[in-house]
């Protein structure tokens, strides 16, 4: 059992990096609640690790929460098809039209797409350290940004994108 | 439409409409920490689970296994009852000396389902008292004993080789070494089929156990005058003919301590296949069996007492002693067939078919009862003893291993395990439907 100081560790992290954890989790699930629940979740999986936890126990979460993304949309979809029941609409919908279209463009994406753009160009990671998180090879994510950035140019036409877009890196 | 369309910007932009709840390091700690003891107790509980069941399977599930090797002394004297092996135990050719041997049906898999079950020659250890099936390629067993012998000190077991479907003819006789799993095929080089015929079945061991007596036709003729009385050299394959053709019906093959004995009619005839010297006896009664004391003096024989073969009169058992004198002697069962000696003044003889057997001093003339048992199964073929160990004491049947069904599918056991699984999966699924169903 993690000892004590571990859990006021634990919470010192909660407090210091949940909206970080929640801005992630919202573009990952398009939903506010889900956003909640996910990062719930994520740091309640995360409890019987913290002990092995060394410095930066970052990777780890993202890890655990970008895996968890997908699990969830995996067993949603089931639900959708083994329940009848229609999507769970965008009911948080931001405020502004912008937002609408990109919420809307990255519901479109495959989860792992989804996951993919949202861990290089919110995240900033590299591509290796993408592929690390998703546990997949670094042609993989690369494949994947291409696909999703493409994807985003169709839904999103007026988006900007930079010469090496297919390897996920944009224009300033 | 807004003007930025920096997917970077875009998306932090995104990101603020993030909710901003305030989560509680402490409980999520604490939800973490039960979260984690549940799993640990679920995990626990199932290993559990998944070692008694196989736990429970492995005692419960009887499958097929080699039985131990007969090592140690072989001490053991004739089996007072003969049991047969587990139908599904595994056969083998070297199950050491036996006491007795006798067939049963084994249990054999076809497919995934079906099982056929076919007569298996089976002997009981000398060592251990154990049935072991003996494993001898190709056998068929006829249900006539006298295709089987077993040698007087239970290494050696003979049987039929037949061609094809038994009963037209043998390719020869195959002799088993219980001790070394050797099997040597007894064969006339010119004759690839021999034929056999009704009255050439009965096969017997010289009481050495060097000799296999046969009947059959060294020239390939099927008539009955044209079979020879043949002792084949088990260890050389050297045959030599005590008696050549020219009568109608085979001999009655007798025993003795040495040499070939057997009988025709009246007469009880020996010969030495080592120097050829031949000895001949003569007795008042139709012979149907005889048998000399281990020491040779004392010739023990079960007659006719009638003046014909035929005769319907009982059979009665009389003793010859070296000088000549014959005495009849009462058992108090119609006797049948002598089975071996104890020592030189005590034989044993038994009736055909069920074996109420007497234990007869051929001194005093008295008996004392000996019940020879065998499972229901091998009644249609009488046990087969050898006849030395008649010496020893004789034994109570050895517990025999449990066996089963190779195929675990077979066992109900694992059948109701596989219902409960199917039903339980079911189960869990309808539950889990439930309950998305509920969240939804």
């Amino acid at each position: 059992m993690p000892a004590r100081e571990d859990a006021a560790g634990f919470s010192e992290y909660v407090a210091a990096r949940q909206t970080a954890l929640l801005r992630t989790a919202y573009l990952l699930t398009g939903h506010r609640q889900d956003a909640e629940d996910l990062v719930q979740m994520t740091l309640v999986k995360v409890v019987p690790h913290w002990s092995k936890l060394h410095g930066d126990p970052d990777a780890y979460v993202r890890t655990v929460m970008v895996r968890e993304s997908v699990s969830r949309w995996r067993r949603r979809r089931w639900r959708e098809i083994v329940g009848a029941t229609a999507p769970e609409p965008v009911t948080d919908v931001p405020s502004s039209e912008t937002r609408l279209d990109l919420q809307r463009a990255l519901a479109a994406l495959a989860p792992k797409q989804r996951a993919v753009v949202v861990l290089r160009f919110l995240e900033d990671l590299s591509v290796a350290e993408t592929a690390q998180v998703l546990g997949v090879a670094e042609g993989t994510v690369k494949t994947q940004t291409r696909d999703a950035l493409a994807r985003l140019r169709q839904l999103l036409p007026d988006l900007r994108l930079g010469d090496e877009e297919p390897c996920g890196t944009l224009v300033p | 439409m807004s003007t930025d369309t920096d997917l970077r910007a875009r998306l932090r932009d995104l990101a603020d409409a993030a909710p901003h709840a305030g989560l509680a390091g402490d409980d999520l700690w604490r939800t973490g920490v039960r979260r984690q003891r549940l799993r640990r107790a679920v995990t626990v509980a199932g290993t559990a689970v998944a070692v008694a069941v196989v736990v429970g399977l492995t005692s419960v599930l009887r499958f097929p296994t080699a039985l131990p090797p007969t090592e140690g002394p072989a001490e053991l004297g004739i089996p007072r009852v003969v049991l047969p092996p587990d139908p599904w135990s595994e056969p083998t050719a070297t199950p050491g000396p036996l006491t007795a041997v006798s067939v049963a049906l084994r249990s054999e898999p076809v497919g995934l389902t079906e099982t056929r079950d076919p007569l298996q020659l089976f002997g009981i250890s000398a060592v251990d008292g154990v049935a072991r099936f003996l494993d001898v390629p190709g056998l068929q067993i006829n249900i006539n004993s006298d295709t089987v012998a077993i040698s007087p000190d239970g290494t050696r077991v003979a049987m039929f080789r037949w061609v094809g479907e038994e009963g037209a003819a043998i390719r020869g006789w195959d002799v088993l070494d219980t001790t070394t799993g050797e099997l040597t095929t007894l064969r006339v080089a010119d004759q690839p089929e021999i034929v056999a015929g009704v009255f050439g079945y009965q096969i017997a061991f010289t009481g050495d156990g060097r000799y296999l007596l046969t009947s059959f036709s060294l020239d390939g003729s099927d008539k009955d005058r044209a079979k020879s009385f043949v002792a084949w050299d088990v260890a050389t394959g050297e045959r030599y003919v005590a008696e050549g053709p020219g009568r109608r019906w085979a001999p009655g093959v007798a025993s003795g301590p040495n040499g070939v004995v057997w009988t025709r009619g009246r007469d009880v005839l020996t010969i030495d296949p080592v120097t050829g010297d031949r000895s001949e006896i003569s007795v008042p009664q139709q012979l149907v069996d005889a048998s000399f004391s281990p020491d040779g003096e004392t010739l023990a024989y079960i007659g006719d007492a009638g003046d014909r073969p035929s005769s319907r009169a009982p059979w009665q058992f009389h003793v010859r002693e070296a000088d000549g004198v014959i005495r009849t002697v009462d058992v108090g069962i119609e006797p049948g067939q002598i089975l071996g000696w104890q020592d030189a003044t005590h034989v044993v003889v038994s009736q055909n078919g069920p074996r109420q057997a007497r234990v007869v001093d051929v001194v005093s003339g008295d008996w004392e009862r000996l019940v020879l048992q065998q499972e229901a199964g091998a009644l249609m073929f009488p046990s087969r003893y050898a006849t030395d160990l008649f010496a020893r004491d004789t034994v109570g049947p050895a517990e025999q291993p449990d066996s089963g069904d190779p195929r675990p599918w077979m066992h109900q056991e694992v059948q109701w395990i596989g219902i409960g699984l199917l039903l339980g999966g079911v189960l869990q699924i309808w539950l889990v439907i439930r309950r998305r169903r509920a969240r939804a």
